[in-house]
């Protein structure tokens, strides 16, 4: 079983090593990567729950939450990869991009050790940076009468993305290496509180939180095309970090018990991240993918408060919502890319999407959020209060730049190229809602995992 | 021999905030690495008996730092060389329009360096600032070393301190993407140095991963400086940032 484990981490970095031997090949590379993808689903299915030795030091765990992530960051890549395919050509590496990024959830989901799951994050951040500087060259537009210049954005968006991550990965390290240290010898309180530090910090690097989101903009930016990497990042990547996380915690119990003040400096050091990224969000207006980028800084801030609120509603409030990322994030980005055509469809998915991350009914994000405003509720009435503004927030930023578009007059102008997308959208819409009225199966799955540690209110 | 690692890594760093010269800054890099396996090798015990009582904690960082340093120095030489021709930009073909573009953006950026070479006071403002940022750097790094003691030793943790300091410093204060390169290079050394002042060992599989990272972090910064270079004939920050929202 180990072996098969394995697989399902080899698999996709072995198509993206194709993927770059193959560049010039299209087919290949797509073959190559649907191969591994569904080799990866059947290799998950088969394995039973546990935990599964390699060698002393590589230990790999599975259950129905490792599951639900990699099969949910699957949905972002591939809707990544079929948009790649038909509609906008997004550079010869991008392929191996997304086989890097879901190769990177699968370790992190899988493999025990979180040294390992950190730099597995770092690996995808790196390859997000490449494929973001090989892109095709778009000619940016000037003015009238002036000639067209190659833009340089990418590089900005690439070096910001990257150096953060790198920053990220070392507050991560440091916290790990400090936490082995900390274990070893229980007696050194302060020890704990730098470890707790350095956990919130790369966390909210690694997720976006205000004011730790500088690189988030710029990946969704629509100088940068069809945002498709942010969605790789956002989809896939913010899943694995907030599973990351919930190992982490849920496997030292310290420091989320031992640290009380720690725990609600974080806490609320989230929730002002959430209030912050709404504001932000809200002054956006017109320009509507910053205002999606805030609305996902915003969303990151609930994330944080989540884990770090040590309650098990918290934790399955923030595992939920990551899970639903998945299909918020290429929702929105589909449709955002097909709404200039006027599309009905397209306006369709804005909305779901927007109601998802807003976390309203009758979507799977309402689903999630009520677990958060129980968490907060469990904490005081200044807490929820302070989660209810946030989310009130990022509906006041959505209604305002979003609402506009859904009531466009343009008349529809569908290419043959975009139908395959038109039909992703109603997909992963219909599935937004399916598990809307009914998320008993994934919530009960996660409750049940977080309860079963035991040490959390 | 010990009581030189410390000071070394100390000079490392200031030569890493101080100086932009690529030839000067990469064989710093280096010199830090093997510093840091020298330490490895003192605060770990032997492994591997090859003739000789060998830690293979301390190789890794070793032969992670030769294969880093000189994938940087091979990508600046080609760089600096003009081996990468403009036209082409990630293998795709120009048309005239788009090297018109180029050049005049190349133009642009060789009156820059010019206007600012001609500037005396960005002269003097190039070292002003990094001597006040490593005179911070030391003022921090011994503060921290005296309220959060990690190791031993009082110098190996100031040094842990100021490595750490001084590659945020070098990202704060680069011009040019060989200067991030090596910043953020010196941050992940950081890890191995905290590791080495604590004493602890984490395992082959994470010190493998941990080395893979690197390189592979190093081989795509090499590739952002030679598609850079490829479009722009320079590795400014300032013109890659310039216009960015």
């Amino acid at each position: 079983m180990t072996i098969e484990l394995l697989a399902v981490i080899a698999a996709p970095a072995l198509a993206a090593v194709l993927a770059i031997a193959f560049r010039r090949q299209p087919l290949v590379q797509v073959v190559a990567a649907a191969a591994a993808l569904l080799l990866q689903l059947i290799l998950l299915a088969l394995v039973a729950d546990g935990q599964y030795s390699f060698t002393i030091e590589l230990v790999l765990r599975v259950g129905p939450v490792e599951r639900f992530f990699i099969a949910a960051a699957d949905i972002p890549i591939v809707a990544a990869l079929l948009y790649h395919a038909h509609v906008a050509d997004e550079g010869r590496k991008f392929v191996a991009v997304a086989m890097f990024c879901s190769a990177a959830v699968s370790a992190v989901a899988l493999v025990g050790d979180s040294f390992v799951a950190a730099f597995a994050l770092l690996i995808a951040s790196v390859a997000i940076a490449v494929g973001l500087v090989d892109e095709p060259l778009r000619v940016a537009e000037t003015p009238a009468g002036s000639a067209p210049l190659p833009p340089v954005r990418p590089f900005a968006a690439a070096l910001r993305y990257l150096s953060l991550s790198v920053f990220s990965a070392v507050a991560l390290g440091f916290a790990l290496i400090l936490l082995a240290r900390y274990s070893s010898n229980p007696d050194q309180s302060g020890l704990l509180k730098v470890t707790f530090a350095f956990l919130v910090v790369g966390l909210a690097l690694r997720l976006g939180a205000a004011p730790f989101h500088l690189w988030l903009p710029s990946l969704l930016n629509p100088a940068r095309g069809s945002g498709l990497l942010g969605m790789l990042t956002v989809g896939a990547l913010s899943g694995a970090a907030t599973l990351f996380a919930a190992h982490t915690l849920l496997d030292n119990p310290p420091l989320l018990l031992q640290d009380q003040f720690g725990r609600t400096a974080a806490s609320a050091g989230a929730l002002g991240s959430a209030i912050l990224g709404g504001l932000l969000a809200l002054g956006q207006g017109e320009r509507r993918r910053r205002c999606l980028a805030y609305l996902f800084i915003s969303d990151a801030g609930l994330l944080l408060f989540g884990l770090v609120s040590g309650t098990a509603s918290g934790f399955s409030a923030s595992l939920a919502a990551a899970l639903g990322y998945s299909l918020a994030a290429p929702l929105l980005l589909l449709s955002f890319n097909l709404i200039d055509g006027g599309s009905l469809i397209a306006r369709a998915g804005l909305l779901l999407g927007g109601l998802t991350l807003v976390g309203l009914v009758p979507t799977y994000g309402f689903a999630a959020r009520w677990l958060l405003y129980t968490a907060a509720a469990q904490l005081g009435l200044g807490w929820l209060l302070a989660a209810l503004t946030a989310v009130l927030l990022m509906l006041a930023a959505a209604t305002r730049s979003f609402v506009p578009l859904l009531f466009d007059t343009a008349q529809p102008t569908s290419r043959p190229s975009d139908r395959l997308c038109l039909i992703m959208i109603v997909m992963l819409g219909a599935i937004i809602i399916l598990l809307g009225i009914y998320p008993a199966p994934i919530l009960d799955q996660i409750s049940g995992w977080v309860t079963a540690r035991g040490f959390l209110p | 021999m010990p009581n030189l690692i410390a000071p070394g890594l100390i000079l490392t760093g200031v030569l890493l905030v101080l100086l932009r010269d690529w030839r000067l800054t990469i064989p710093a890099l280096l010199a830090q690495y093997l510093l840091l396996g020298l330490l490895i090798s003192i605060t770990l015990p032997a492994d591997l008996r090859l003739g000789v009582d060998l830690n293979s904690s301390a190789l890794i960082e070793a032969a992670t730092g030769l294969t880093v340093t000189l994938l940087f120095y091979l990508t600046a030489r080609a760089a600096v060389r003009s081996d990468i021709t403009s036209q082409t930009y990630a293998g795709q073909e120009l048309d005239e329009f788009q090297q018109a573009a180029l050049r005049r953006q190349q133009r642009r950026v060789n009156r820059d360096a010019v206007e600012a070479r001609a500037n005396r006071r960005a002269i003097v403002g190039e070292y002003l600032l990094p001597v006040a940022a490593l005179l911070i750097c030391a003022t921090v790094a011994y503060s921290l070393s005296q309220l959060y003691p990690l190791g031993q030793s009082l110098l190996n943790d100031f040094s842990f301190y100021w490595v750490v300091l001084c590659g945020l410093f070098t990202l704060l204060l680069a011009h040019d993407l060989i200067k991030i390169s090596l910043g953020l290079m010196t941050l992940l050394n950081g890890l191995g140095l905290l590791l080495a002042n604590l004493g602890q060992r984490p395992g082959l599989l994470v010190e493998g991963t941990q080395a893979a990272v690197a390189i592979g972090l190093a081989t795509a910064l090499s590739y952002l400086w030679l598609t850079l270079h490829a479009r722009l004939r320079s590795l400014n920050l300032d013109e890659v940032l310039r216009g960015d929202d």
